[in-house]
């Protein structure tokens, strides 16, 4: 299932020419290692296509899961929710233009 | 006390006597029989009690005294020992639960800010609950800085300096702004010892970090003048 969201967000990214990627994960209870490289992979190709991408809605058991997996995690931004998030995108979207 | 008086060799004028003295001495021995019996039954009771009685002083509440294998009189005694000690199991529990609520506060400073002050010795546990609770705070409150106040701990160990940079990184996945503030020279010295990289903003006091978490919700402290 994460395969078939990875395929289709970055597949609508190049279809509809988003900036903004939001990730919302407030409703899963909790994650395995598997998903949670996914949506890192995700996020991480969506900035490759020039997209601000941000994972929003961690809960605390997910952020501890994440935590002792010992992933990367500064490589991808967080926010606390979904209105955090926008401004988030808006950040990362104006740094991108700066960037071209 | 086996020795009985021969009866058979007694002539008929001493039978009545000796057969008497039979009895008392059988008597006594049934009387000692029973002496025996009780003081095996109190040594028994008395034991079991004291087992009981000096392991929950040691601390540990959780044995209690066989009633199964106590007599009668003694059980009594025993439930009420051991009521005792589950009452004191109770109450010991009721505190240190209370305990916990209150030695790791996580409140809601102002709209988008919290803070936990961590105040005495901190153990391991009680790193972990305010990792928990911090976190549970900062998703119920949708918080955008989270600090963290350790002005009223002294020391702290590796271990309780280890689960507090775990702390600021979960903050982090989290996608709020870690604070820490309040550090004593010995706790810096500690952090810089351990060889941890701190990947959070630290400031000297919580006013300082209440001002930077402030200004990262854009809101900035003014001083007013007042017409007099």
């Amino acid at each position: 299932m994460v395969v078939q969201l990875q395929k289709e967000a970055l597949e609508k990214i190049k279809r509809t020419g988003a900036t903004g990627l939001l990730i919302d994960v407030s409703s899963l209870d909790i994650i395995d290692s598997f998903v949670a490289r996914s949506v890192i992979n995700i996020a991480r190709a969506a900035k490759h296509l020039g997209t601000a991408t941000v994972i929003t809605g961690i809960s605390p058991e997910i952020a501890l899961t994440l935590l002792q997996m010992g992933f990367r995690w500064s490589e991808v931004e967080t926010a606390i929710n979904i209105e955090h998030g926008f401004e988030k995108l808006e950040k990362q979207k104006r740094a991108l233009k700066k960037h071209k | 006390m086996s020795a009985r008086v021969d009866l058979s060799k007694l002539s008929e004028k001493y039978k009545q006597t000796g057969e008497d003295t039979n009895k008392m001495i059988s008597a006594t021995e049934e009387n000692i029989k029973k002496l025996n019996e009780q003081r095996t039954h109190l040594s028994r009771a008395i034991s079991s009690f004291d087992s009981v009685l000096s392991s929950a002083s040691k601390g540990d509440l959780s044995s209690r005294v066989d009633l199964r294998q106590i007599s009668k009189e003694y059980k009594q005694t025993g439930e009420n020992i051991n009521k005792m000690i589950s009452a004191t199991k109770e109450a010991t529990e009721d505190l240190e639960s209370l305990l916990k609520e209150l030695s790791t506060p996580c409140i809601k400073l102002w709209e988008q800010i919290v803070a936990m002050p961590l105040v005495g010795t901190m153990t391991s546990d009680r790193a972990r609950d305010a990792m928990e609770t911090i976190l549970r705070s900062i998703t119920e409150y949708d918080a955008r800085v989270a600090i963290i106040d350790i002005t009223g701990v002294l020391v702290i160990d590796t271990m309780v300096a280890d689960r507090l940079i775990k702390t600021l990184k979960a903050i982090k996945i989290l996608g709020a702004e870690p604070v820490l503030t309040g550090l004593s020279p010995d706790i810096a010295s500690t952090l810089v010892g351990i060889g941890i990289e701190l990947d959070a903003v630290t400031k000297p006091s919580l006013a300082d970090g209440l001002g930077y978490a402030l200004e990262f919700v854009n809101k900035e402290i003014r001083e007013v003048s007042k017409e007099s």
